[in-house]
């Protein structure tokens, strides 16, 4: 079985498990649109200033949701003790993680268009407009959470007070990320061709990179006994 | 034969508790150039021609943000990853005492910013590149210690700890570049420039910045020194419990 | 607060986080001693 095959079974695991129960992506999207319905009532529909605010709700949502859901999936892991049976097999630790960040990519990337859709809903944006650029943007954004989100679920495996670790941990290595995904939304959200928030966009390319190569040269050591 | 071991081991614990007179003179001339950078600061230098007198936090302001951002979690990083390919548990140590001092030294710097910002500015939050960042590195910092607190000492804290370090320090320059493209395209308030230095000037920044590097050196010294004794004191308890 | 106000508070907050610091260590390492102190003379008494 070749490297990527091993993966996507990995990761095809997952996946099945969660259409079949779809618990973690309920209780994702539901919290997302939650944290929406809450910053809402901090705005006022058609002030002046809510094209700025717009896209920063969107990707606090998506954040907070993103924790959650990354919470869920390494819990239902340890209840089962499936990391130590995938541990067993003997297969490269780099697979592992790939096919765990593939997982999570998934879950994380629908979880933000579906987000998407019900923020477009609530501030009237012209989603035939943006859904394309902002699902390219919606993607970068999946794959640097996912990529350092995987990692540090490994990392807070271990520890006692779970949950809470991993946010304090991944939030401060997220800000790129987020800082991006935000300010060429904003370009988006108000019309402007995905081409002008080329910079942001490079930004995410260049963090997921970096941290793709980082995590899979280090999720051995976060792992082993 | 078990006697004589924990002899000499205890001989070893004597020595590291007693400490070497090198670190003493380490402490005598750190000590010195701090006060030597005090009077520079407040006394010697010239009063800035725009900012006044209140211009002078900025001589301990900049050399606590080098050292926070520079040495201390470079060598976090760099330890780190020694400790992951060595797994000798005193890489570790070091990392763990540098990351307590870099969280001291960040404090420092957050909280003596504001203060200069506010009486020139107006403001004591500009979203300034360098001050944010800040802000994020001690986050960062304080995550790791969370992170080494809520494990028991031993492999598996480092182990943690390491990866955490090494993520953590790749992300500062990213952090620090995002914010400044962020703050380009939005210069709303003042940044840090608009200060006019002359040569005295930078004759006490300068050895302020060597009076802090020697502060954070000798801190880390005695701080690793206390630790390497705490873990041979555990053994030596253990040693002692088993018989 | 005046110019100087600020200022004073300044290096006021600088040396108590190293006062704070160097405490705390200081504090540590009697603790250890006395530590020290009590391996010593346990192990004499075992001999």
């Amino acid at each position: 079985m070749g490297f990527l095959s091993q993966a996507w079974a990995i990761a095809q695991k997952d996946i099945v498990g969660e259409l079949r129960s779809r618990e973690t992506l309920f209780s994702m999207l539901l919290f997302g649109f939650l944290v929406i319905l809450i910053f809402n009532f901090g705005i006022e529909p058609g002030m002046r200033e809510e094209n700025l605010v717009k896209p920063g709700v969107l990707w606090a949502a998506f954040t907070f949701a993103g924790i959650l859901g990354l919470n869920r999936s390494f819990a239902a892991e340890k209840e089962n003790d499936c990391l130590q049976g995938l541990l067993l097999c003997p297969v490269d630790r780099a697979v592992i993680y790939l096919g765990k960040f593939l997982g999570n990519f998934s879950f994380i990337f629908s979880m933000g268009l579906i987000v998407f859709l019900f923020f477009s809903v609530l501030y009237n944006v012209d989603m035939v407009a943006t859904v394309l650029p902002l699902g390219a943007i919606m993607v970068l954004a999946s794959v640097g959470f996912s990529a350092v989100g995987t990692l540090f679920s490994a990392v807070a495996v271990g520890i006692k007070a779970r949950d809470v670790i991993l946010s304090i941990l991944l939030f401060p290595v997220m800000v790129p990320v987020v800082l991006a995904a935000a300010k060429s939304s904003a370009r988006v959200l108000d019309g402007d061709p995905l081409g002008s928030a080329g910079l942001w966009l490079a930004l995410l390319v260049v963090y997921d990179v970096i941290f793709l190569a980082v995590s899979i040269m280090v999720f051995d050591y976060a792992v082993e006994e | 034969m078990p006697e004589t071991q924990t002899h000499a081991e205890s001989a070893g614990v004597e020595s590291a508790a007693g400490g070497g007179s090198w670190i003493s003179i380490l402490g005598g001339v750190t000590l010195v150039s701090i006060l030597v950078a005090l009077y520079g600061a407040l006394i010697w230098a010239p009063t800035e021609a725009v900012m006044g007198e209140v211009q002078r936090i900025f001589y301990f302001h900049m050399p606590s943000a080098w050292i926070a951002l520079g040495p201390s979690f470079t060598v976090v990083f760099i330890c780190s990853i020694v400790y992951l390919v060595k797994k000798d548990l005193r890489y570790d140590r070091v990392a763990g005492a540098s990351a307590e001092l870099g969280v001291m030294f960040t404090t420092i710097t957050l909280l003596t910013g504001p203060l200069w910002a506010k009486p020139i500015w107006g403001a004591y939050w500009t979203w300034d590149p360098r001050l944010t960042t800040t802000l994020v590195l001690w986050f960062i910092f304080v995550a790791y210690l969370m992170l080494r607190s809520s494990t028991s000492e031993g492999h598996k804290r480092a182990r943690l700890s390491a990866v955490f370090g090494i993520v953590g320090w790749i992300d500062v320059p990213i952090v620090f570049m995002s914010i400044r493209w962020w703050r380009t395209i939005h210069p709303t308030l003042v940044s840090g420039e608009g200060m006019s230095m002359d040569a005295s000037m930078q004759a006490v920044l300068m050895f302020s910045l060597f009076a802090f590097s020697l502060l954070y050196a000798f801190l880390l010294v005695v701080r690793v020194r206390q630790l390497d004794l705490s873990s041979r004191l555990d053994k030596l308890r253990q040693q002692l419990y088993m018989r | 607060m005046s110019q100087i106000g600020f200022l004073f508070v300044g290096y006021a907050v600088v040396w108590v986080a190293l006062a704070s610091y160097i405490i705390a260590v200081g504090r540590r390492q009697l603790t250890l001693r006395r530590e020290v102190e009590r391996l010593e003379r346990e192990m004499r008494a075992q001999g």
